[in-house]
């Protein structure tokens, strides 16, 4: 087994030829977190990674090979043979020569450990106080990324990003209702503010100390960042690259008309300095820029990588980001925001007299991406009566489509922007806004 | 596939004597070798095929019940790892919650698979052409299927496991599953239905699919045009595999003890003995099926696996631990800490989640149904241990005890308590179903799981939905 571990002295740079068309990345990413939940062994951890990747094309056919520990020739040797029966392709590689290496985010320096456990011991103790029977729940982490490609055309490029990412909340039990809290924040240019994340949470407990019901019905609704997340991934889905390719894009011919309410601008963002993504090209060395996917409500760009802009004969936009580590890029926009209204938390509270605002959601994702119909069990929602937050409602199911909500439904966009994190559902980073809609179905169990 | 890597017992001689002179209260080392394959289709074309080789470890150490975890790529510096762990675990955090974990027998092994059809001797071309002959058969089904996206994966680890209570294991275990997904479009919309498939021990899985997928193909075509469900409350028949996903999300997660340790609340509510369900209600998680993707008879803590009640004649009378939260409510670890990658510390998960099967024929369990809901098959679900929520891949509605009108977006959501509570027939015809998903928790997914049930009806289920 020893001899997988080993590398071939000598095997530091990919050895191209003039008969190879491909790309070689070296990814490597570092983790360190403070994690501490009530009742559980506190974890202080660090992994380390580090992937090769290297994409082949041969006679028109794609080969991947990634490895933890293979080395370069052995590499290419396994992308070649795969290219044999890999997918045709339209792959071309960037002039690398033109981009510059670049740092975005701090540098890990071992101090920050410290930071971060005095950090998480503040907000767990925060959090504790809330209530006897609070189960705090806190996870600081520090996120670097170290990488470096070339390609065939001779170039090479290399970048350092790094994030802080703060994740704190908990749960009260109390008979069966579960009052739980979570709220998220990302910062690339400073550790986030954990008072003001204390403040916000605390405030949010208050908000649901109070439980209501409210009648079934059709109801104004605040969508709070992480569930305006939820209606993007079908918005994403439209756009992407590989349903275009499919044929299963209702938008597919849509570009330059209106596709959703004017009230609404998205961009894929590289350049917002706090963004886990920002950088000046993207995983496949293409340049990066501000692209508007939907401005004012009208579609502009679909998202692409490489491969999909080159099967549309179209420049790449320079969207083509790896969802994990050892995957092949694919088309993912930068980091992912919505224009700002005007409007803050308070001003769309107090635009109708009654009004609900979602936080949470089980479940609340598509079942069908492309037709963008979501229902989801409301865990975190909460109700509003003449400007103020009464209570927090049970029992009740909120559905909307997607693309209803983000057009003739939509009646301001707020001005509080958050980020979300990339996850498990969610395969970009977005900062987004609390977007007001008018008449939700809301379902509620007598 | 032994004899492709062959065994090395110094592996675990040498693991375990690093472990044994470590200067912690407890250490486990970790190293993995993985190797996995991926394809994916698009109608008759290959989009992308990865083959990834995975080759590092983990080390996690306990010092006065503080736990520090560190993992990393290749097996170099194992020593150095070791070192960095303890001085994680000795980083000053004190929360008063130290407590010494439960001693468990020291477990020697070495497990080997026991392959029916072995996919690594199945060549990549074989693989494709199974996934491209679906697509065929899915678009010669119905002119309005627009798309046959197919996704395949086979999965290999070899690992090695040390700790210093004298525990050393090496096993295999093998993964493989996928989906076929027929999406069918016209001018007013898109729909979609899907095949699933798994396995830990057969190729086999993957063949004998035509008759699901021309299926999928008409189901997703006749969807089209389906009215989208009217939000409320109904009696619902849930089908074996939606059943499977029901146990699994509105309790089984409910009764992973790392949610329930230092929640005084909920264990007021989890008591043993506590009145869950009807008298005819049996879930269990067991690690034991062979072939099933959640079969795991020894855990990530090197705990033999445990078949283990949670509700037995509607009783809760058991829960789902790892070493650490069987000590901190003074229970037996149960053989279910597990991590999807050594990138990861083990966590308390499902294996294969069973709904005992009942004594209801299915014909009548839609008896005396005047308007409900029949949900089959899934896209999944969630759960937050009070609420759950699952959406039905097919629905359709029941009116006078018949099933009549397909019905699009049914969401099926509840309390979990009341919602057990209100199951008031388990069919008689058990399914071991398997899929090619799997469970998501702390960032760890998918990790494979499988969940064997027969039907249920369910009185008052509240369905998510905007038709009117």
């Amino acid at each position: 087994m020893k001899a997988f571990a080993e590398r071939t002295s000598g095997d530091d740079e990919v050895k191209w030829t003039r008969e190879d068309i491909g790309d070689a990345a070296l990814l490597h990413r570092e983790v360190w977190s403070v994690e501490v939940k009530g009742g559980q062994s506190p974890m202080v951890q660090h992994g380390s990674e580090e992937v090769r990747a290297l994409r082949i094309v041969h006679q028109g056919q794609l080969g991947f090979s990634t490895s933890r520990t293979q080395g370069w020739d052995e590499l290419k040797r396994m992308a070649y043979e795969a290219a044999r029966n890999g997918p045709d392709t339209r792959l071309d590689e960037p002039d690398l020569n033109t981009v510059r290496s670049f740092t975005h985010g701090p540098t890990w320096q071992p101090g920050y450990l410290r930071h971060m456990t005095e950090g998480a011991q503040t907000l767990y103790e925060r959090l504790a106080s809330f209530a006897d029977d609070f189960r705090p729940s806190v996870s600081v982490a520090y996120h670097a990324t170290r990488k470096a490609l070339s390609n065939s055309r001779g170039g090479s490029a290399s970048w350092e990003q790094g994030y802080w990412e703060i994740t704190a909340g908990g749960r009260r039990v109390s008979g069966t209702d579960f009052h739980g809290l979570n709220e998220t924040r990302l910062r690339a240019d400073a550790m986030p503010d954990i008072a003001e994340l204390g403040k916000s949470l605390a405030e949010r407990f208050q908000w649901g100390e109070k439980i209501l019901t409210v009648e079934s019905g059709s109801y104004p609704v605040i969508l709070l960042a992480p569930i305006v997340m939820s209606l993007f991934t079908s918005v994403l889905a439209r756009l992407s690259g590989p349903a275009l390719m499919a044929g299963n894009s209702p938008w597919e011919d849509r570009k330059d008309q209106a596709v959703l309410s004017p009230l609404l601008t998205l961009w894929s963002d590289p350049m917002t300095p706090d963004g886990p993504r920002t950088g000046p090209f993207d995983d496949e060395g293409t340049p990066t820029a501000v692209r508007p996917l939907i401005e004012q409500g009208v579609l502009r760009n679909f998202v692409l990588d490489r491969e999909t802009a080159g099967r549309l004969a179209v420049e790449p936009p320079g969207m083509g980001y790896r969802p994990a580590l050892n995957a092949l890029p694919t088309s993912l926009p930068s980091n992912l925001v919505i224009a700002p209204g005007s409007l803050s938390l308070a001003d769309l509270i107090n635009s109708f007299p009654r009004v609900l605002i979602l936080q949470g959601w089980i479940g609340g994702r598509p079942t069908n991406p492309l037709r963008g119909d979501i229902s989801g069990n409301a865990s975190d929602l909460y109700y509003a009566e003449d400007g103020a937050i009464v209570g927090r409602v049970k029992n009740a199911v909120v559905s909307l489509n997607a693309f209803d909500v983000l057009s003739h439904q939509l009646r301001a966009v707020g001005s509080d922007s958050r980020w979300v994190p990339q996850g498990m559902m969610q395969a970009a980073p977005g900062k987004l806004v609390p977007l007001l809609i008018d008449g939700v179905s809301v379902n509620v169990r007598k | 596939m032994s004899a492709q890597y062959p065994v090395d017992e110094s592996i675990l001689s040498a693991l375990s004597a690093v472990a044994m002179r470590a200067e912690a209260d407890e250490i486990e080392i970790r190293l993995e070798f993985n190797e996995s394959t991926q394809i994916n289709t698009l109608n008759e074309r290959v989009t992308s095929q990865t083959h990834v080789v995975d080759i590092g470890g983990n080390v996690r150490a306990f010092v006065n019940g503080v736990a520090g975890f560190v993992h990393f790529d290749g097996w170099d510096n194992i020593q150095r790892h070791v070192d960095d762990a303890i001085q994680l675990a000795k980083w000053q955090l004190d929360f008063g919650q130290a407590i010494k974990r439960d001693e468990v027998q020291p477990v020697r092994l070495v497990q080997r698979l026991d392959m029916r059809e072995d996919p690594m001797a199945i060549p990549l071309e074989g693989k494709v052409e199974v996934l491209l002959h679906y697509a065929d058969i899915a678009r010669a089904a119905h002119p309005q299927v627009r798309s046959v996206n197919a996704r395949y994966f086979d999965r290999y680890r070899h690992l090695w496991f040390v700790n210093n209570r004298g525990t050393a294991i090496e096993q295999e275990k093998l993964d493989l599953g996928g989906t076929i997904l027929v999406v069918a479009r016209d001018r007013t919309g898109v729909a979609q239905r899907g095949v699933s498939f798994g396995s830990s021990n057969d190729f086999g899985a993957v063949r004998g699919l035509e008759e699901e997928v021309r299926s999928a193909a008409l189901t997703a075509v006749e969807l089209l045009n389906a009215p989208e469900v009217v939000g409320g409350e109904y009696p619902v028949v849930v089908d074996p595999h939606l059943a499977g996903v029901f146990a699994h999300e509105a309790f089984g997660h409910l009764s992973e003890a790392d949610g329930q340790v230092g929640d005084a609340g909920l264990l007021a509510e989890m008591y043993i003995g506590r009145n869950f369900g009807p008298k005819g209600l049996h879930i269990y998680d067991t690690g034991r099926d062979v072939g099933s993707r959640g079969y795991l008879p020894v855990d990530d803590e090197g705990v033999e696996a445990a078949d283990i009640d949670l509700i037995k004649d509607g009783v809760l009378v058991g829960r789902l631990h790892s070493r650490e939260t069987a000590a901190r409510l003074g229970e037996k670890p149960t053989g279910n800490a597990r991590a999807l990658h050594y990138r990861f510390p083990p966590i308390v998960r499902m294996r294969n989640t069973v709904i005992a099967p009942g004594d209801t024929p299915f014909e009548d369990l839609f008896r005396g149904i005047k308007r409900g809901i029949f949900a089959k098959g899934t896209h999944g679900g969630q759960t937050n241990g009070e609420l759950f929520t699952f959406l039905a891949a097919e629905a359709y509605l029941i009116e006078d005890g018949v099933v009549t009108t397909p019905l699009r977006n049914a969401v099926l959501t509840g309390n979990v308590f009341s919602t057990l509570a209100a199951i008031t027939a388990v069919g008689n015809d058990f399914v071991r179903y398997e899929g090619g998903g799997g469970c998501g928790k702390a960032g760890q997914m998918p990790l494979p799981v499988s969940h064997h049930a027969p039907s249920l009806r369910i009185e008052r289920c509240l369905v998510g939905g905007r038709g009117a």
